[in-house]
């Protein structure tokens, strides 16, 4: 087995190896930052167009300042420009690069220069992929509440609400605590109840939490099954809204 | 470096605290529909309605229309003032 760096120089001695080293590392290094970014939903967030979007991006972006630099500087040593270019491309884009910059007239601390603002470019273009991102899993949040809305009955999420409570889970720091929350969402209008129930689940107990809730419901249709598209049916076959799972 | 604006971070503490806690939310969980919102900051929605929209008219969230169903008519985001706002108050 040749060692990491035979097998670097050996990639890079090839101009197609170089530039796919390039790409890999631009790929791995804009992947990094959308799981930072996207920490709760890094799997669905990568899934989306918007994330397709930037990789896709910076990857060409990266290739082409690279293309660029071995164009103008033949001689520059492979193995290293892949590094510099491939990792370094998101700093290299955060600096403003300054083509010219004349001496300053008289009154004036400095003067203008002629610039390239790189850094506002980029940050434009992260921010049309991050808002893409952003829409993308509001999308499914909503759309999984909707399912919930639909197959669950307020019971059901109330039930599962109160686990979380009842194992020391605490859903909010309102004065009175948990209970005080459970006596304030029976005061919403029937129409809302569901949906925030089905909210405050998702968000205090994530996707997964509200996945696998919808999953035993559709396992098991022989409980109280909400008409479909209809979240008021719902809480007519739960019974009275807000009372307690199981009773 | 982007430039600031000269500004930015100046009206904190002049922002109600409900306002406040919204642009928090917004600023750890990142963007969301009213309900969702609702939720993060222990309101109901018609108690984080009005101070969205003054929000939305101090150009410190962005209201983009959203196909969300029955549930979701709008996404909000926070805008960048209103970014460095609540950063400048967390930090």
């Amino acid at each position: 087995m040749p060692s990491p760096t035979t097998f670097l120089a050996w990639i890079t001695s090839y101009p197609m190896g170089a530039y796919l080293l390039v790409l890999a590392l631009s790929l791995l290094v804009t992947l990094v930052e959308i799981v930072t970014v996207f920490e709760q939903a890094a799997g669905r967030a990568l899934r989306t167009w918007g994330a397709l979007l930037l990789l896709l991006g910076n990857g060409l972006t990266s290739l082409l300042i690279f293309d660029l630099i071995r164009t103008l500087a033949p001689e520059t040593p492979m193995l290293p420009l892949a590094f510099t270019v491939g990792v370094g491309l998101s700093a290299l884009v955060r600096t403003r690069l300054t083509l010219l910059k004349p001496l300053p007239q008289l009154g004036q601390s400095e003067a203008r220069g002629l610039e390239i603002p790189f850094d506002i470019l980029y940050e434009r273009w992260q921010s049309f992929c991050r808002r893409r991102i952003d829409r993308a899993l509001a999308a499914g949040r909503t759309q999984l509440v909707r399912s919930a809305l639909e197959h669950l009955t307020e019971e059901d999420l109330l039930g599962e609400l109160r686990l979380l409570a009842e194992g020391g889970f605490i859903i909010t720091p309102l004065p009175g605590g948990d209970e005080a929350f459970f006596e304030r969402v029976k005061k919403l209008p029937e129409e809302r109840r569901k949906s925030y129930l089905a909210f405050t689940l998702l968000d205090m107990a994530g996707w997964q939490t509200l996945e696998r809730l919808l999953n035993r419901r559709r396992a098991s249709p022989a409980g109280p099954e909400p008409a479909s598209g209809n979240q008021e049916s719902g809480e007519r076959a739960s019974g009275q809204p807000g009372s307690k799972p199981g009773a | 470096m982007a430039e600031l604006s000269p500004n930015a971070g100046n009206d904190v503490a002049e922002l109600p605290e409900e306002e406040m806690r919204l642009l928090e939310a917004l600023w750890r969980k990142g963007p969301a529909v009213p309900m969702e919102l609702a939720v993060r900051t222990l309101s109901f929605p018609e108690e984080i309605a009005q101070p969205l929209e003054e929000l939305e008219q101090k150009g410190l969230v962005e209201v983009d229309s959203f196909d969300g169903g029955a549930i979701a008519q709008k996404l909000v985001f926070l805008s960048k003032k209103g970014a460095r706002m609540i950063e400048s108050h967390l930090q």
